[in-house]
């Protein structure tokens, strides 16, 4: 019987080589990973990131989150700046760091950086802001907070890599009301970045003399919104209404059904009152040159006397 | 169920006999003094046994995972399947309970033993994982398919809908040790076994990355040829990938490599070879397989008579020879025990 092919065998009736210079990647031993990059520090020697965008740590996430690193262990260590001989600074892992002492544990295993404040305000905007969970009022917050460590907003914007407008809807907020604000405090979600510029705008377009009113109007609104029985995005839309009815000095009549008119029953034209506006439309031909005249006359006249009077 | 025995020379170096045939024969109680015996894995199983002095109804089995070998490659056709099976039906031969797991949607590993999995109902390990992480009700007995009697092989088939496993594991967490936790869950039924063999796909993907992450080395079956060079730089750094990913939490996976398809006289193969040894020289497995005929004789799929591993159908061949050897060096190289039993 043929005897075995062996790699030994072969090695040594000199058939194949074993010491060719050779391409081929390396597996990485189990020392090569080093551990010194990842160190173990005591739980109380960590502080949070104060530019730490996220405001809300739901009780329930911390404990799915701390149930599965009991479970599994913890995969990615968190990111940790030194500040002193003995203090540390969360840069990313704050959600982890609070899992961590839910476990009650003494220790959690940090990977070590060094970074500028500039940099780690970056780091903590840029690692929550792409996540659907954080809210517009939140980013809008930590942007505020970490503005003055930039000479200019474009370039703020540029390591944010946020477009210039898009970053001036979230400075909006700091436009609105003072109780909006408290709101805004106990509830992120309630305004989105471009809701709230819109909101600003209106108040920046309204007269100091109907303040006061699309304040009361504001206010209503979003005792509304809170009832969940409009939508945010209608809400600038709802005070510049009510103030602009509020400058009328009367509410008008809207009428949302075309009253039309007709010759010889045949429908020539209508009129139309609402909000946006009166209009009144009439078919072509139905009126000669002339008469067109004479109604623009008539209508100049009579939109004359009646600013007169008022 | 598959009816295979081998006989008296193969059956006396499974069980480790070195005593006289007469001697051998009388392990068997049943046997008759006849020569053309036939030895199933359970005859060899119990021959070792009481060899050892333990009675088989005696034995204890510890709650714990056995040993897990996982053959991969990052490219098809270089004899995963072949060697996989080949492996599992010597280490049954050699006494040890061996469970089979298919993980590649092709059903190669299926296909070998003659399974159809075109027309048998199949539940295969992607639908037991699936329920497992939805917390929904399923019997791993049902769905593992006995191919030597008392449970010496037993095999967990495959079909194409397979696939869909890395749709939903894209979605779960820590979905890299979701084989893990599936096993760990299960370990009373899983301890049964000496050893659980799983054959791969040879894409990289959720799948085999799941399975890897459960092994504490995979077997990697190179093809000596340059694209199975290759395809191993693609295995290397997956494999290093998982490493660094997963180093914080004590996790290291390792890697054992048998070269295959060997051919004295086409010199690429030695090449190949060259190069493999001068790169990897202390994760090579001393045996070689080589390109033999016995290995390509499986034509016509699902039909009984060609079905089998090479071991079943010529099992005195030279390529039958190499997997016997293979299957032997893992044993040390795996540290497989006899239900807990160390046997050399």
């Amino acid at each position: 019987m043929k005897k075995p092919i062996t790699v030994s065998g072969l090695i040594q009736t000199g058939v194949i080589q074993d010491n060719l210079t050779t391409s081929l990647p390396k597996f990485k031993g189990q020392s090569d990973f080093s551990s010194d990059i990842t160190i173990q520090i005591a739980l109380e020697q960590i502080q949070p990131n104060p530019y730490q965008p996220r405001r809300i740590f739901p009780d329930i996430e911390l404990q799915e989150l701390a149930a599965s690193i009991a479970e599994i262990g913890l995969i990615q260590p968190i990111a940790v700046r030194k500040i002193s001989e003995t203090s540390y600074q969360i840069i990313a892992g704050e959600r982890r760091f609070r899992a961590f002492k839910l476990l009650n544990k003494s220790e959690i295993p940090c990977v070590l950086f060094s970074c500028a404040d500039a940099d780690m305000a970056v780091m903590a905007i840029a690692e929550n802001v792409n996540r659907q969970d954080l809210s517009d009022y939140e980013i809008s917050k930590s942007i505020r907070n970490v503005e003055n460590l930039f000479p200019s907003k474009t370039s703020l914007a540029e390591s944010l890599g946020f477009q210039r407008e898009d970053m001036y809807r979230y400075f909006a907020y700091d436009a609105l009301p003072e109780f909006v604000i408290e709101k805004l405090e106990a509830n992120p979600r309630l305004l989105s970045r471009n809701a709230a510029a819109d909101i600003k705008r209106i108040f920046n377009k309204i007269s100091p003399e109907h303040y006061e009113f699309a304040l009361t109007a504001f206010k209503e609104a979003v005792a509304l919104l809170e009832l969940a029985e409009i939508d945010q995005t209608k809400i600038a839309n709802f005070i510049s209404l009510k103030v602009k009815h509020f400058s009328d000095g009367e509410i008008l009549e809207v009428n949302n059904k075309k009253e039309e008119f007709f010759i010889n029953n045949k429908k020539i034209g209508h009129f139309f009152s609402s909000h946006k506006g009166v209009e009144v439309k009439i078919a072509v031909g139905v009126l000669s040159y002339e008469k067109t005249e004479e109604l623009k006359e008539i209508l100049n006249n009579f939109l004359n006397s009646s600013s007169s009077q008022s | 169920m598959r009816d295979f025995g081998v006989k008296l020379k193969l059956a006396k170096e499974f069980v480790g006999f070195m005593g006289s045939s007469p001697e051998f024969r009388s392990l068997f109680e049943k046997k008759s003094q006849q020569y053309h015996n036939t030895y199933s894995a359970l005859d060899i199983r119990n021959a070792k046994l009481k060899l050892l002095g333990v009675e088989p109804s005696a034995l204890q089995t510890e709650h714990k995972l056995p040993p897990i070998i996982n053959c991969r490659m990052a490219k098809g056709g270089t004899g995963k399947t072949t060697i996989c099976g080949g492996i599992a039906s010597a280490l049954s031969m050699f006494g040890y309970r061996v469970l089979m797991i298919d993980g590649d949607p092709q059903a190669s590993l299926t296909g070998l033993f003659g399974i159809n999995w075109a027309t048998e109902n199949i539940t295969h390990i992607g639908e037991l994982m699936l329920k497992f992480s939805r917390k929904e009700e399923y019997r791993i007995e049902n769905a593992v398919r006995p191919l030597y009697e008392g449970n010496m092989l037993d095999l967990i088939a495959s079909d194409i809908s397979l696939v869909n496993a890395d749709s939903w594991l894209m979605g779960v967490t820590s979905r890299e040790f979701v084989f893990k936790k599936f096993l760990d869950a299960n370990v009373e039924f899983f301890s049964k076994y000496d050893v659980i063999m799983i054959d791969s796909a040879p894409s990289t993907n959720l799948l085999t990355n799941t399975f890897m992450c459960a092994c504490q080395k995979i077997l990697a079956v190179v093809w000596l040829d340059g694209q199975s060079l290759k395809a191993m730089q693609i295995l290397v750094s997956n494999v290093n990938e998982l490493n660094d990913a997963f180093h914080s939490m004590g996790f290291h996976l390792d890697v054992h490599i048998v070269a295959n398809g060997y051919h004295p006289s086409y010199s690429p193969c030695k090449d190949a070879m060259s190069t493999l040894i001068s790169s990897y020289p202390d994760k090579i497995n001393n045996t070689v397989i080589p390109h033999a005929v016995s290995f390509m004789k499986q034509v016509e799929l699902f039909k009984e008579e060609n079905s089998g591993t090479v071991l079943e159908r010529e099992p005195n061949s030279i390529a039958a020879r190499a997997i016997i050897d293979l299957s032997k060096s893992l044993v040390k190289e795996y540290d497989i025990k006899l239900s807990g039993i160390q046997v050399i």
